[in-house]
């Protein structure tokens, strides 16, 4: 799927995230009000300050957030102020989902329409095939070249552009311009349009996603790929400067990484178009600017129109400092903060951020970072020229693009393919960027990019060890114990990967965790795996991951595992799988808004996860928010509706709504995917004994029974029994799943299926030995 | 059994089809709730004279709101009225259950299905049945006494809101922006949640003591009862 523009990354409503005491919401509402009345005294204070001073714990903070920006984008909107989620989204990177939530209830329509243009409706050349996201300037679709059947983005142009005299004219003329441009590391403008029912530009299609949203998705970028991306930005802008063209307003967000690894730059030589300069070349409104400003060189800020090729290397730095750390060189400053900084404050070295970045390569981000113009690099190809060396393949690529700057577009798809060959480290990110991968490969590909704690040849690894992994990505029995069998072969030829340790505990971990294998002969398997992970490399961690898991699912040593859990995400804090593991253990101990927070970070991160979606879902039920159960395991559905356990979750949320005879299709629906599933069968006798049915409960139950401590069905009779209203039968069940050290009896703590065997003095005991109840 | 913290989380996401299966019964339900709030204010009188009760009148807010032709909608998912409704029920459910325990001995209830009822059901189940006049002056006291929980700014909100008027013609009132009444009504909701849940809690405490003949009664264990 081509993109050119990313969309925020979803999340859940701060106000529906958790149950707020009274005390939290008053003290929000009270500095909401503050806010509020700065407003309509004229002056209104920084939300960052506003933020910063309350000293809120994230969740609390998250819902501040989200509260101060609905009062603050509704004067805006009120002033007449354009806005657009996207300048929102940049200004406050970290709250994407919220400025996304609150954009979506406040700003007229105009400004996040996505509907289909009137005059590409019925467009001679070109039909839309979809959305790509929304930028400042407008809407970006994908779309195809009806004639010579070629994809390609088009960017419409807002409305409220283009509208100062003489606007339209200077549009075609840079789109002319922009057009000549023909380099493998710019995005090739194709065409344009306007007349007076709108304006469009049509843009090559690019595979991939920009660097802002690739380091919001993946953590900084190994110092040697972050080398490569600026190097190739350098020679597009090199191609440029041969032509007379500066970019002005390049920002990680107008620079593409296609998921060959080639990076290619946006809105080249479209400055009519881009944040920083109208049609009168002032300073847009603050909204309008600060995605840019972070990036804008000091020259620009003192005047805006007074910029070259040297402007565009410094704001290069920027990036390349952004991509290196994680944040701009100037981060959390309100605009005038920030222009000002730009001006007269130091750049922060890269050094002191990311200690193991090689001095000459901070050095370079210094330079470019220089104030004056003349204490830059000259032109980017002098940039090109120092970074070569600290390419993994630079020097090839470099000499190769530099020789295709002014050549066909033939010579640079053969480039491309060349490039994508030679599995150079920005392709890697490249492609995990682009695509979304299922979890487990998210946790151990983060490795795989974040080289600086690994020798380099780690890069490529055995084709079984990669096999294995996405085979335990499937979450099936028999591919995970394939997977068990990659990994063995790997460890029997190299008996130190730790890494394949680790994944040889995450796939014993599942046996038990699903019950594919005995609690008692699966976890001591995973533990040793875990322990032999981390002896040979401590800092692993997918090997503390594994440990972890263990330590709550089979031994609830809770506060050890809670400690492995903090130092595996202190490891790798953008693994999907720890988030969502560690929300769970969360939830079992009672920390609920905590497990809210940490089980929607895992969604963050992993937006298309199956597994993930329906376990946000699996949380609410745990929490009682039936209705929002509802929707997520719907969601879960809407990504794979043949997923068996989505349909059986679905239907027991649909029971605690009081709509028994939907659930029970719910669980038809899921036998009919998976038929001989026993914990369906155990579901349907759960809706059946609500509903009082006794007689059909009781058939079922001979069914199960005899099976049931084979199939690790104890909790589910538990709940069963509970439900028929057989506290003893229900105790006797539940003393066999913690006697067999069932994994999932700490959700006994939790559960809503066990709420009438809650006040039972027998109940508290069985909390007690796990370590659940004072 | 839900707590009524989830009694708000419902309410908000009460479902638009349900709510209109719901809407005629609930219209039924609010002529005669606001006859009855008519008959509670004329009777009363003499407190209303008083200033400060008059601000704090939900019922006189109702009758307000009727007269001006505005009656709360259950599809108006910024309605206050059936929170109210629901909280009162249920407080009037627990006096009734700790009647009937006081005379069996006392003892707690069993927690089982006929406590379960989700909020949808107790919404139901309240509208399906007129308001009597000892129900009509509970909720008036109760309601008062809900109101007196709130702080000014959000007080002001809830009367607005309690007459029957839009989030844009309380935001107009008041000169603040709409967001502000959204996160007002947000805030009352768990106010109230949280009063009635401590007031219920109190009551249960002092129903212990044997000296004590304050009827009101927790129904059930509360699902949330998970100690780490």
């Amino acid at each position: 799927m081509p993109s050119t523009l990313s969309e925020p990354v979803p999340g859940g409503d701060p106000r529906e995230d958790a149950l707020w005491s009274a005390t939290d919401m008053k003290r929000i509402d009270a500095v909401c009000e503050e806010f509020e009345r700065s407003w309509q005294a004229g002056a209104p204070l920084d939300i960052r300050s506003l933020l910063a001073r309350e000293d809120e714990d994230a969740a609390c903070s998250r819902l501040l957030f989200r509260e101060l920006l609905a009062v603050d984008v509704e004067y805006r909107v009120g002033r007449g102020e354009p806005l657009s989620t996207q300048a929102l989204c940049e200004m406050f990177p970290e709250h994407k989902d919220i400025v996304a939530l609150v954009c979506d209830e406040s700003l007229p329509p105009a400004a996040h329409d996505d509907a289909v243009p009137a005059l590409l409706e019925q467009h001679p050349r070109y039909e839309i095939t979809g959305r790509l996201g929304m930028g400042g300037m407008g809407t970006v679709f994908s779309g195809r070249h009806k004639v010579l059947r070629r994809d390609v983005a088009i960017k419409v142009i807002r409305g409220d552009f283009l509208t100062t005299p003489g606007a339209r004219e200077r549009f075609l003329r840079e789109a002319r311009t922009a057009a000549r441009l023909q380099h493998p590391n710019v995005v090739a403008v194709y065409d344009a349009e306007a007349t007076d029912e709108g304006q469009f530009l049509v843009m090559e299609a690019v595979s991939g996603a920009d660097l802002a949203k690739t380091v919001a998705d993946c953590g900084p970028l190994p110092w040697d790929a972050a080398c490569d991306a600026i190097h190739q930005a350098a020679l597009g802008l090199e191609a440029g400067r041969r032509i007379g063209m500066v970019h002005r307003d390049l920002s990680p967000r107008n620079l593409m990484l296609a998921d060959d690894g080639t990076v290619k730059l946006l809105d080249f030589g479209l400055a009519s178009l881009t944040s920083v300069l109208d049609g009168t070349d002032q300073w847009l409104s603050p909204g309008m600017l600060v995605g840019s400003a972070a990036f804008v060189s000091p020259e620009q800020v003192a005047d805006p129109s007074a910029s070259d090729v040297r402007s565009d290397l410094y704001s290069l730095g920027g990036v390349m400092y952004f991509l290196l750390t994680g944040s701009p060189p100037f981060p959390n400053k309100s605009l005038s903060e920030l222009l000002d900084a730009h001006k007269s404050q130091p750049a922060p070295s890269v050094s002191a951020a990311c200690p193991d970045v090689p001095a000459a390569v901070a050095a370079i981000v210094a330079r470019l970072l220089s104030k004056s113009p003349a204490d830059r690099f000259q032109t980017p190809a002098e940039l090109a020229t120092a970074l070569g060396p600290f390419c993994n393949d630079g020097s090839t690529i470099g000499s190769a693009a530099m020789e295709a700057a002014n050549e066909s577009p033939g010579t640079s798809r053969a480039q491309s393919s060349s490039r994508a060959e030679k599995r150079s480290p920005l392709r890697l990110v490249g492609m995990t960027a682009g695509i979304a991968l299922f979890a487990a490969a998210c946790v151990f590909g983060y490795r795989v990019l974040d080289r600086r704690h690994e020798p380099r040849t780690a890069v490529v690894e055995s084709p079984e060890f990669v096999q294995g992994l996405s085979l335990l990505g499937q979450r099936q029995e028999r591919q995970v114990r394939l997977a068990i069998e990659k990994f063995q072969t790997v460890l029997a030829r190299e008996p130190r990967h730790a890494r394949a340790y680790a994944a040889l505990a995450e796939a014993y971990n599942l046996c038990g965790d699903y019950g594919w294998e005995e609690s008692n002969i699966a976890f001591p398997k995973a533990i040793t795996a875990a322990q032999r992970s981390l002896e040979l490399d401590p800092h692993l961690a997918e090997g503390r991951l594994a440990l972890a898991f263990a330590a709550a699912t089979y031994s609830c040593e809770w506060q050890s595992a809670e400690q492995q859990f903090q130092l595996a995400l202190q490891a790798a804090p953008n693994s999907p799988s720890g988030h969502h593991w560690y929300a769970w253990l969360l939830l079992q101990r009672g920390r609920f808004d905590e497990a809210l927070a940490e089980i929607e970070r895992a969604q963050e991160l992993a937006p298309d996860n199956l597994i993930i979606t329906n376990n946000v879902g699996k949380l609410l039920y745990y929490l009682r928010k039936f209705p929002q159960a509802v929707e997520k395991h719907r969601a879960a559905l809407d990504l794979d509706q043949d997923f068996q356990k989505a349909h059986r979750d679905l239907g027991y949320a649909l029971i605690e709504l009081g709509q028994i005879d939907e659930a029970l299709v719910e669980f038809d629906r899921s036998a009919g995917i998976s038929a001989g599933d026993w914990d369906v069968r155990a579901a349907r006798a759960y809706a059946l004994a609500r509903q009082g049915k006794t007689a059909e409960v009781a058939v079922l139950l001979q069914s199960l029974e005899p099976v049931a401590l084979k199939e690790n069905l104890s909790l589910e009779l538990a709940q069963i029994h509970a439900a028929l209203g057989n506290s003893d039968k229900a105790f006797e069940w539940l003393n066999a799943a913690f006697a067999r050290k069932s994994p999932g009896r700490a959700d006994v703590a939790v559960d809503p299926r066990l709420d009438p065997l809650r006040a039972d003095p027998r109940f508290k005991p069985l909390l007690q030995s796990i370590g659940l109840a004072p | 059994m839900p707590t009524s913290g989830s009694v708000t989380a419902w309410i908000v996401s009460l479902k638009a089809g349900e709510a209109a299966a719901a809407e005629p019964l609930w219209e039924r339900y609010f002529a005669r709730l606001v006859g009855l709030a008519r008959r509670k204010l004329s009777a009363s009188s003499q407190r209303l004279a008083d200033e400060e009760d008059v601000a704090l009148s939900a019922f006189k807010s109702l009758c307000q709101g009727a007269v001006a032709g505005r009656f709360p909608r259950l599809t108006d998912r910024d309605d206050l009225w059936p929170l109210l409704v629901v909280l009162t029920a249920r407080k009037s459910v627990d006096l009734l259950r700790s009647e009937g325990r006081a005379k069996r001995g006392g003892g707690p209830d069993q927690p089982g299905h006929a406590a379960r009822a989700t909020t949808a059901d107790e919404l139901q189940c309240a509208v399906s049945q007129e308001p009597t006049p000892e129900f009509a002056a509970l909720m008036n006291d109760y309601c008062d006494w809900l109101l007196s929980q709130l702080d000014p700014g959000p007080r002001e909100v809830a009367l607005l809101k309690l007459e029957g008027r839009t989030n844009q013609e309380a935001a107009e009132k008041l000169g603040c922006g709409i967001r502000t009444v959204e996160r007002r009504l947000e805030l009352i909701r768990r106010v109230w949640a949280e009063a009635a849940e401590r007031e219920a809690a109190e009551s249960t405490s002092r129903d212990a003591a044997p000296s004590s003949n304050v009827a009101t009664a927790r129904v059930a264990a509360p699902a949330w009862d998970i100690t780490p």
